[in-house]
Order: C-alpha cells, then structure tokens, then sequence
C-alpha cells in the first residue's frame, strides 16, 4: 500500500461492510426496516415491508435497484414488483411512478411525516423450471425487494432486515445477526439482521429451505468458511467426504493463489434443484451458486459444475475487491461501464479453471480439455470478424437479453469469459517463458487481487493502466499493446499462443474426448458444431446453425428439425453413424426436414467425419499447462 | 389538401413525407433478402459523410477506461424506440457481421459504452461515403420458408442527430426468386428480383412494412383499401366473400366515424395467414400488419376470434395513434425516451373503437360485441392488482420487457390500459348520449379529434391529456378533467360499469350464456374457471393465476401449480366443471404438483359456473345503438 499506484487508488477505495464506517455513516439518519415475509416463498411470493426514514415531506422519491452488481446491466426486476401501497403515520401516501424512469417512484407524503412504510410484494410464479423458488428452497436477492431514496449512496443508506421463514425452513447468509443473537437456529420463525449497509444487505443474498446442509469447511485458521446446500430432497444434499475434502482444497488453493482474503466468514451458498435455475453470482462473503439436483452423485454433472464455485469464489478478489472503475457507482441507479470485463470476468474464468485443476473439483487432464472447447468455439464464430473482444463485454447486457440462440455465432457470445481466459493464459505462459519459470501470472494475483494484507470487504478500483502496470512490475513487457491486441482490434481467431507456448498443439480429431462424452450424454443430444455446424438436440431440433458451415450451406434454418437421416428416423447416433459413413463415400448425407411444418429433403455434402477439438502435447515444448493446473498446496489431490 | 396545408400553420404538424433538408443527402440502403426464408437478411448502407454526425476533431476519453477517439468520425445509430412498441426494444442484438468501410478500406468502429445503440466509425481525412455491410438477423419469427413480414427497422442505421422525418433513404430490396411484394411505398420499380423504391425518409420507410412471399393475392376492399394476403399453405390464399364484405364495411364505417382519412390510398391490410407466426400486429399510417392463423379469413366464423382484437384495432391506429399522437409519443427521432403516459388515448380509444367497429362493420353481432364488454369487465374486476395500481401506470408495463414473473392479476401486468380504457370510454360516450338525449355521442369527438383536417396524407398531430379535455368539452360541456382522473389517476375498487348500465344492461355471471365472448384473448369461455373457481386453468390443469379471496386462493393454489387429479381422477376440464355445477358446495381432494414437489389440497366449489353476460335492463338499449353502423 505504499506504492504510488496504491495511493492513486486510494480515492476509489470504498469500505463496504467494516462495521465501524458503517455505524458511524448511520449515525446521522437513521435506518431503513426491512422486513421480509419469506412464507410465501413456496407460492413464489415475497411479501415486504420497508419503513423509510424522511427528511422531508411533500414528492419523496424512492428507487427500487436497476443496475444489479455482477449482472452489470439495468436488470433489476421492477416487473415483479405489485401490490405496492405506502402510508405514513397512518395516511395513506399515493404514489406514481416517474413518467421517464420507471425504477423512480414518487409518494405523495403528508406532512410533518417522519416515516413512509411500504408494504409489497415481489412475485416470481413462473410455471415449469427456472427461477429461485421452488417448493422447497427460495432466494432472496435483497435487491429484489427494497427501494430507497433514489439520490442517496447506497454505503450510507442503512438497513435493518428480518426475515420470516416458512414452517420448518432454515436460512443461510453473509448477513450478521442482530445482537443479541435471536434464536436463528430455530426452524420457521424470524431472524432478525444487525443493521447493515444497503450495499451490504444487497451483497449478502439468503438462501432458505427445508433441506439445508452446512459443511464447515475448518482450515489452518479454525473455520472461516462454510458450504450451505439446500435442496428440494434431503438426500440431494449429502456430500461424501472426498467432495468435502475438495472444497477445504479450494480454500488452501486460493489462500495460496492470492495471499490474502478480503472477507471475514466466507458462504458458499448452493441450491441443488432441477427445478431452481442454476446460477452463480458473486458476492464480497458469500457467493450464490445453482447446480443441478444431482451434482454430487451424478460424476458427468460434477465434472461439468467443477468451475462454478472456484469461479464465484475468485470473485470476491476479483470483481468485488477489485473492481474495474467503470463498475464502481454510487448506487443502483447509476449506469455502469461494462468495459473493464475482460479483467473482472475474463481473469475471474482462468483463475476459476486453473483453481478447479489444483483443487482437484476438476478430473485430471480436464484443464487442457477445457482450454480446447474455448478456442474451438470461438474459433468458430463468423461473428469475430466484424466485433472486438472488448465489444463483446461493453454489449454483455445485450447478449444476456437475446431472445433467440439462433444468431449466437455470428453475434459471438460473452466472449469475454473464455476468450479472456485464452488471454491470460497467453500472459501466463508469456511471463513463465521470458522469466525461465521464475515468475507466473500468479505474481500478478498476489500482487493485484491480494494486494498485500488480509481486509475486511471493501472495493479497491482500477483502470486498465493499473492493470499494465501492475503486469510490468512481474515482467516489464509491451502489456499496452498486447492487450490492444488481444482486446481492442479485431482477431480473426482467439489467443492461441498460451496453448502452444504451454507445450501442446490444438487438433480436431474424429474421437471424442471424455469431456466431450460426458457432455453429450448429459445434453443427450450430438455436438456437430466442428463438423456440419450445428448442435443438434435428442428429438433432431437444431437451435442454431453457423454460416457457412455444412447445414446452413445445405439451407437450413435455425429451429428446423431434423426427421430422417439417410431415410432412418433421426436419432444423434445415427446421425453421428451417417457422418462417419460419409466420409468413406462420395454420395452426400440425406436429410429429411421439417422447416415451421415444410418437409424437405435436403442433401448435405459433407465427407469430413466427426470433428472435436483436443489439445496434443507437443514433446519439444516444456509442459506449462501441465505446471498451471498442478496443485500449489501439499493438501490438494 | 387545402385544410390539410391551413392546419399545417396552425399546429404543429409532423409530416413523414416532406422533401428533403438541405444539406442531408439521401442514404443509400440495399436489403438483400434472398435468404429471408432463413430469417437472415444481408444489407448494404451507403451513408454520405458530413452533417451533425460528423464528429471532425479528436475527443477526449468520457468514461472511466475509456481511450480518447481520434477524428475524424461519423457517429451512427441503431433505432432504439420502434413506434408502436412502447419500449426501448429495437434488437440491436440482431445486428451482426456489422464492418465498414471507406473506399476499399476497412475502418474501424467502437460501441458507446453507455448508449449501445451508438456506433462510431473512425474515417479517413476527406472520406465521402461510408459503406457499411451487415446482416439483419430476423430472430423475431416474423418469416417462414414461404413467406415474410419484413420491418425496416432492423436493417438500418442512420447518422445520429438526423431528424428521421427529414433524412431521406433510397431503398431497394433483392427478392428470393419467384416472390412478390406488397407494401404502402410508393412507386416501386422492379427489375428481375430487385426492387427500388423511391426515395421516403426513415419515417416513412419505417411505416410501410413489406410483405413477401411466393404465395400472395390482392382483395380489393373499395376504392380506398386492399387486403393483401401471403400463406405458407400449398393453395393460394383464401378469403371467405363475407369477410371480404365485413373488410370492405369496416373501411367504409371507419370513414364515416372518422369523417377522413390519413393515407394515400390504398391502405393495405398486409396479412400473414399461417399457424406458425399466429396472432401478432403492428400498426402505420397506410398499412397495418395483421399476422393471422390459417383458418381467420377462411371462414367467418374463424374471424370473430381476432377481429376486434386485431384486424378493426390496427386499422383504427392509422387515426388514433399514427395521425393524432400522444406528445409523449412524437420525437425527433427514434433514440430520445419515449413517455407512455398517453396510451390510454392511443390504445384505449383504440381499443373501444375496434370492437364498436367490429360490430358496425358485421365481424361480431351485437349480442357478440355486448358479451365481449361483458367479459373485459369480468376479467379486469377479478385482478387484485388494481386496489394498489392505477389504470395510468399500467400504460408501463411494455417497459419492463418480457418478465417471468406469475400472478398476472395481483401485478395487474395485462396491459389494462386496452380493455379497462374501453370501459371508461364507454362510460363518456353513453353520457354524452344521455345528457344529449342522443343528439351527440363519442363519435362527434372521434370527428373533430381524429377528422381534423379532413383526408390528408400521413402526418403526425401531437395531442395532450388538455387537448384531449378540451375537444371533450366541445362536445359536451362536463368537468372531463376530474372524469379521467377518477379513473386513471387514483386505484379503483372496479371497472367502469357505468356505460354499461347507462347503456341499458346489467352485469351478471350466468351458467350458460346465451352468446358467448368471441374474442380468444379475453376468455370467459366455457371452461373459464375465474368467476367460479377463482382461478385461470388450462386444459392439462396448469394455474395460470389465481383470483384474491376465491375458493382456489382458500385452498391455497398459486400459479405455476398444476392440478394433477381431482378425487384421484386424473384432471380434465369436464370433472372439474361438473363439480362446479352442483347446486350445493362439495368439497373436492386436489392432488397439486408445485414444480415437481406433489401437495394434496382441499377445494370447496359448487352453485353453478359463473360466466360473464349482459342482461338487457331498462332505459335507452345504447349499447344496441352503439353497434349500429353508421348511416352514408
């Protein structure tokens, strides 16, 4: 912290949650109630009521949250908000809502009023899967059911939150208790939330439910940290003890990694539904996870979640520690700058991949598979000709709100995630190679996302200019123009050198890898996106098709569907036995499709086989990658 | 046009054909859509360098990381705000493979970083043309292999700061082989598979939608309108004569309601006849796009379902929407916010007027036009949501994009300011009916307000809530202002119910109505289960809401559960009517699956089905006279 960057910084550093600042900030207004009826949750109904301090009276206005920290667009839920009506001291205060923002709304309050109390509800009710409710679990985004005065900084506003459980539910979450302690072990009932910033209360989701497991995760320090699952069966939530073993790996990991924590108690938090949406949003002491019902006893489904805590985990350095400064407002309502993702998502999904290879969480050999996937997708997209990576970050909110896939490769996707972890490995074996090993990029995590001392949670901002400067003092190199680059021109294919310097050689071949197969039995469909350009579902449905490639040559449509192959029923297998016949043929692969109910018959020219990507170690090349993945801790694999 | 030019000096009038500004020379836009069928359009834009999006110097970096931009450079933009849409919901997303370039050479673009809609293109010194390539992709599923509804609005971008009802587009449009078009624009001239057309401004551009397909045949609807009709079937496209003939009286009473027109004519009801787009539209000053399913023109029965909800509304646009506009509505171009807060005028009196016309123009009967009323009011009583939400702030609602979100009726998310409008208009043409002793009606505002002028050629007449007020009191003199307010502006415990009786009916719920609501949107069909039950249930038993206080929300059903079986029967539609048909209450064993976790509930029902209908009560029938068509 004695660096000039460090002093530089240190006009951007905001404290969010040490309780001290906290408490001294609320001193001079006293703060918001917030209590949370949660018996709903199971009928997908919040109930709330919110009393709001006054300053004033008269046109008292009061935002509900747009902008949503780690969705980094104007996403907030205003649409599920109803039933919303206010009285203060006993009058009725009607309110309308701001004819050019619809977040902003005004109430009419009497005056000499010192309090407006707000009673709503937020509604979730979809039917089938999805969302974050189901019978038997719920999550409560706080920011889903609050408001506040739309001027105010969200570090001053504070509330008080309680949360009323449905019968026999428990609750989990970063939130410390009100003193003194309330009987929160007891099922139902309500807990009651010491007083905390806004920012705080919407950075510390609750997950509830009637299946809840905690796993204390006791480390060298004694236990600082904790997995809570929930699930819509008790028997969903049983971790054996080698899957515990993993996550305790996870923490000496990245204790390892980056030297220091900027968190107190650290929550994992993870529903295991396949009726609950899976999900992962990072938070400074906890992090809101989703996976699939069958995560810890299905072995594709574990593979395939291996990265999701890892990832929410680096999160909490970087993203909510450090964060871009672009991302870095002064409440809710305030647009946010999505440029710096690159860094915030983009090193966040490599740390995330190596540290699910040291822990462990990921099989052997899974570190390169996955480098493999990311370059081939991306190498795949048309799209890359026409949009620069950071593009793809500054229009994220877009592409999250695409209703179609049809279009996803020649839109490209957020590409920020994979095509930035190419980048930093790229970085990576670069700094490995010119400093003979003496140095790597995780230097820079220590450096940067440790940044010298244990601290309570608070954000740290940077530019990219930090971000060069910090790569120099590990290795002074042309980081300004490798990150123009990688970042700000156009790149007709994704960072490949981090591959090849780390020792292997990217190929397509016609098997598939493990990987690969336990995708495709979890998907049930056939992934032909390197071979006819298209992934094709088990009822022959074909959600997209990549120009220029086989299919969309051949004419066809995105949300066609595939009847017949060679004059058999389709079935992914047969498909996948017509590829393999074609290429010892010269006669084109027969289709028979229907296009919005028109039956044609299509004739696919294509005698290439199966293709799927693979990393091949290159012999001559030391095995960087290999030493990437490789634990740092004695107490890993 | 001698009124037409009067009025021009008088108000303030926006015109979508003026010729061009100086100085802003025509965009030069090619849509090539050979590929269309796939849902993809390919586009050529030649734009001419200069004007105010001409950014000629180096800027410095506005936003955190942001580098400085070098000059010079030309600063495009994407429509952000599609009329008729009432939301920021253009899909830029659908923008791809966008690359520019300045004779030859490729130059650079960047994004802004706050306003996604915005595009700057670095150019060289002395640029004169910038041509941009990019492809459209038409993710909206408004195309199918034998035909397309081609909007404009995603295939073009336009300098920024142009007023799009000055900046002029030269648009052609490259066909799939074999196809053909029918639009509003002017003058197009075909050569093999291109077409040209003549120059319009954006505005205009925008406002006349293409309709394309292979298979396409032309009704004539009297002088003035045609019916043009695409179908994927095999067969050409069919029109039932009589509804042919109700098409050809809905342009007809429509004229005599209006006292004018707004377009050149023909007006083109572009229609899309096939089960794979459905039930969809869009309205424009000289055409409106219907999207239909196979059966609607075929039979005229089939077109009762969408005939007020669709094909009279649109059409009823072309005056209350396209020619007189709610001030919030009319901006200098298609990137500054639009305000919503008039949408009870433009789609509320729309939406009264559709089903009146519906019934003058013989798609519905009168009995079928009352049922209708009579089922808006059910459907709008039962929503919870309007003791908290006011009529005004439902006009919202396209704000808030597609959410997941249950519980319709307690969030009062079903765009109330459509049908719960209609009834408060109801309210004020029957009682200018009755304070008039039937000298005057609504229909001598619909004359002034949407008639000024007499028939011109599209234009934009911008209007407020005191406009309105004020053209109400040249018809009868009331306090008007307070009228809209105590609906609009404060929650009501009900709908307006006062045109219906002081049109000469009574609500009630009847077992077995003896006409039923022809509309399929609104419901209050056979198998409604609101008024009795208290909930919406699909026919495999999904709950799609719940009435407040009814015996579905005592037996603690919520939407998103599904009944699985009623008394260990499995679930149909029939059991659980029979049960509500009993004279006396009995209790029922519901076996509920809420999202894949299995609950048995309790549900006490009985006394009859309660549909909604109309019962002729005393007084004047206004209601009958209402439905009448006018008299030439």
């Amino acid at each position: 912290m004695k660096t000039p960057l460090a002093i530089a910084l240190a006009a951007l550093v905001v404290t969010l949650a040490a309780p001290n600042v906290a408490r001294a900030a609320m001193t001079s207004s006293p703060p918001e109630t917030l209590v949370v009826d949660a018996s709903d949750a199971p009928n997908q109904v919040w109930h709330a009521t919110l009393t709001v301090p006054l300053r004033s009276s008269g046109d008292v206005v009061l935002a509900f949250p747009k902008w949503i920290p780690g969705a980094h667009g104007p996403v907030g839920p205003v649409g599920n908000l109803g039933s919303l009506r206010a009285d203060a001291g006993g009058v009725a205060a009607p309110w309308t809502r701001d004819p050019n923002d619809v977040y902003a709304f005004h109430f009419a309050v009497p005056s000499g009023a010192r309090a407006l109390t707000l009673h709503y509800d937020f509604f979730e009710g979809t039917s089938g899967t999805g969302g974050n409710m189901t019978a038997q679990l719920a999550v409560l985004d706080w920011n889903d059911v609050v408001f506040y005065p739309d001027d105010a900084d969200i570090h001053d506003v504070g509330v008080r939150a309680s949360l009323t459980l449905p019968n026999g539910w428990t609750a989990a979450s970063a939130l410390p208790f009100a003193t003194p302690a309330p009987p929160f072990a007891m099922p139902g009932g309500s807990i009651a939330y010491d007083t905390v910033s806004l920012a705080t209360l919407v950075d510390s989701p609750a997950y509830m439910g009637a299946h809840e497991r905690v796993v204390p995760l006791v480390d060298a320090h004694g236990m600082t940290s904790e997995v809570d699952l929930f699930g819509d069966a008790a028997s969903d939530v049983e971790p054996t003890a080698d899957q515990i073993v993993r996550w305790k790996s996870l923490v000496a990991e990245a204790d390892a990694l980056y030297g220091y924590r900027h968190w107190r108690h650290y929550h994992y938090l993870l529903t295991l539904s396949d009726v609950a949406s899976g999900r992962g949003l990072e938070h400074h002491e906890s992090s809101a996870n989703g996976l699939p019902e069958r995560y810890l006893t299905d072995a594709d489904l574990y593979a395939s979640g291996a990265d999701l805590l890892p990832h929410e985990y680096t999160h909490s350095w970087n993203g909510k520690y450090r964060r871009p400064a672009g991302l870095i407002t002064k409440n809710y309502q305030q647009p946010m700058i999505d440029d710096g993702l690159w860094v915030y998502e983009g090193m966040t999904q490599y740390w995330g991949i190596v540290l699910a290879n040291r822990s462990g969480l990921a099989r052997r050999g899974a570190f390169q598979e996955t480098l493999a996937a990311y370059y081939a997708s991306l190498d795949a997209e048309p799209g890359r000709q026409a949009r620069a990576l950071l593009d793809t970050a500054r229009a994220q909110g877009l592409t999250r709100a695409a209703q179609s896939p049809s279009g996803r490769f020649q839109r490209r996707g957020e590409d920020y995630y994979i095509e930035g972890a190419l980048m930093w490995l790229d970085a990576d074996t670069l700094i490995r190679t010119r400093t003979h090993g003496q140095r790597s990029l995780d230097d820079f995590a220590r450096r940067f996302l440790g940044n010298g001392a244990n601290t309570p949670p608070m954000v740290a901002g940077y530019s990219r200019a930090d971000v060069i400067a910090n790569l120099n003092a590990v290795l002074p190199y042309d980081w300004a123009g490798f990150l123009r680059t990688h970042v700000d021109a156009i790149a007709l294919h994704p960072p490949l050198a981090g591959i090849t310097r780390g020792g292997w050689t990217f190929a397509f071949t016609s098997e598939r890898s493990d990987g690969q197969i336990r995708r495709e039995r979890a998907t049930r469909g056939i992934d032909a996106t390197y071979s006819l350009g298209a992934t094709i579902g088990l009822d022959g449905n074909v959600p997209f098709t990549i120009e220029g490639r086989p299919l969309a040559r051949a004419g066809i449509t995105p949300g066609a569907k595939i009847l017949a192959v060679n004059d058999q029923a389709f079935s992914p297998e047969r498909l996948r036995l017509a590829l393999r016949a074609a290429q010892r043929s010269t006669a084109p692969i027969r289709l028979i499709v229907d296009t919005m109910s028109v039956i044609s018959t299509i004739a696919v020219d294509y005698h290439g086989g199966e293709r799927y990507p693979h990393l091949v170690r290159n012999p001559h090349q030391p095995d960087l990658l290999s030493a990437i993945a490789a634990p740092k801790t004695k107490g890993s694999r | 046009m001698r009124t037409y030019v009067l009025l021009a000096a008088a108000l303030a009038v926006f015109t979508l054909g003026a010729g061009p500004a100086p100085g802003s020379p025509p965009l030069t836009l090619v849509v090539d859509a050979r590929e269309v069928a796939r849902n993809i359009v390919h586009v050529q834009l030649d734009v001419p360098i200069g004007g105010t999006a001409l950014e000629a110097t180096a800027s410095p970096a506005r936003y955190p990381d942001e580098a400085a931009q070098p000059g010079p450079r030309m600063r495009l933009v994407f429509p952000k705000w599609v009329p008729g849409e009432h939301a920021p919901a253009n899909p830029v997303v659908d923008l791809v493979m966008l690359e520019g370039t300045v004779d030859g050479k490729r130059v650079e673009w960047q994004r802004d970083p706050v306003d996604l809609f915005a595009f700057t293109f670095a150019l060289p010194p002395n640029a004169q043309t910038l041509t941009l390539h990019y492809d459209a992709l038409l993710s909206s599923g408004y195309t199918t292999t034998r035909l397309a509804l081609i909007n404009w609005n995603p295939t073009l971008l336009y300098p920024a700061g142009v007023k799009t009802n000055q900046q002029q587009v030269d648009a052609s449009m490259i066909l799939p082989a074999g196809w053909d078009v029918r639009t509003a624009l002017d003058d197009p001239k075909r050569t093999g598979g291109r077409i040209d057309f003549a120059p319009v401004t954006i505005e205009r551009l925008f406002d006349s939608p293409v309709l394309a397909s292979p298979n396409l045949k032309v009704f004539p609807l009297g002088p003035t309108a045609e019916l043009d009709v695409a179908s994927d079937s095999p067969a050409p496209p069919v029109v039932d004569p009589k509804v042919q003939a109700h098409f050809t009286a809905l342009v007809d009473q429509a004229q005599l309601l209006f006292g004018s027109h707004h377009w050149r004519s023909p007006y083109h009801f572009l229609m899309t006849a096939t089960d794979a787009i459905g039930y969809t539209g869009l309205e424009h000053h000289e055409s409106s796009w219907n999207g239909v399913d196979t059966e609607t023109l075929a039979t005229e029965a089939a077109c009762k379902r969408f005939a007020g909800d669709l094909l009279t509304h649109e059409f009823t646009h072309s005056w209350n929407g396209k020619y007189r506009r709610p001030a919030g509505l009319v901006r200098a171009d298609y990137q500054a916010d639009e305000t919503t807060d008039g949408l009870w005028v433009y789609e509320g009196l729309t939406e009264y007027y559709s089903d009146v016309l519906a019934a003058r123009a013989g798609f519905w009967t009168p009995d079928e036009y009352r049922a209708a009323l009579a089922a808006k009011y059910a459907a709008l009583d039962a929503e919870s949501g309007r003791m908290t939400r006011t009529l005004a702030d439902t006009t919202f609602q396209a704000r808030f994009g597609n959410s997941r979100a249950g519980y319709p009726g307690a969030r009062r998310s079903g765009e109330e300011y459509y049908d719960e409008s209609e009834l408060m208009w109801l309210d004020a043409d029957t009682l200018i009916r009755e304070r008039t002793h039937g000298a005057k009606s609504l229909d001598d505002f619909a004359r002034a307000f949407y008639g000024v002028g007499g028939d011109t050629p599209p234009a934009v007449l911008p209007y407020t809530r005191a406009d309105v007020v004020s053209a109400m009191n040249a018809v009868l003199p009331n306090d008007w202002e307070r009228f809209f307010h105590n609906y609009l502006d404060v929650p009501t415990a009900h709908p307006p119910l006062a045109g219906i009786t002081r049109g000469g009916y009574a609500f009630a719920f009847g077992a077995k109505p003896a006409t039923l609501n022809p509309s399929t949107r609104i419901g209050g069909n056979t198998a409604d289960y609101r008024y009795s039950v208290g909930a919406r249930i699909a026919p495999k038993g999904e709950i799609g809401d719940i009435v407040a206080a009814s015996p579905a929300a005592h037996a603690g059903l919520a939407p998103g559960m599904t009944i699985v079986a009623i008394d260990n029967r499995r679930f149909t539609p029939a059991a659980l009517t029979a049960a509500v048909s009993k004279p006396a209450p009995s209790s029922l064993t519901l076996l509920v699956e809420n999202r894949q976790t299995f609950e048995t509930k309790t549900l006490v029902v009985g006394g009859g089905m309660k549909l909604p209908m109309l019962e002729r009560a005393t007084g004047t029938d206004y209601l009958r006279q209402i439905a009448s068509p006018r008299a030439r």
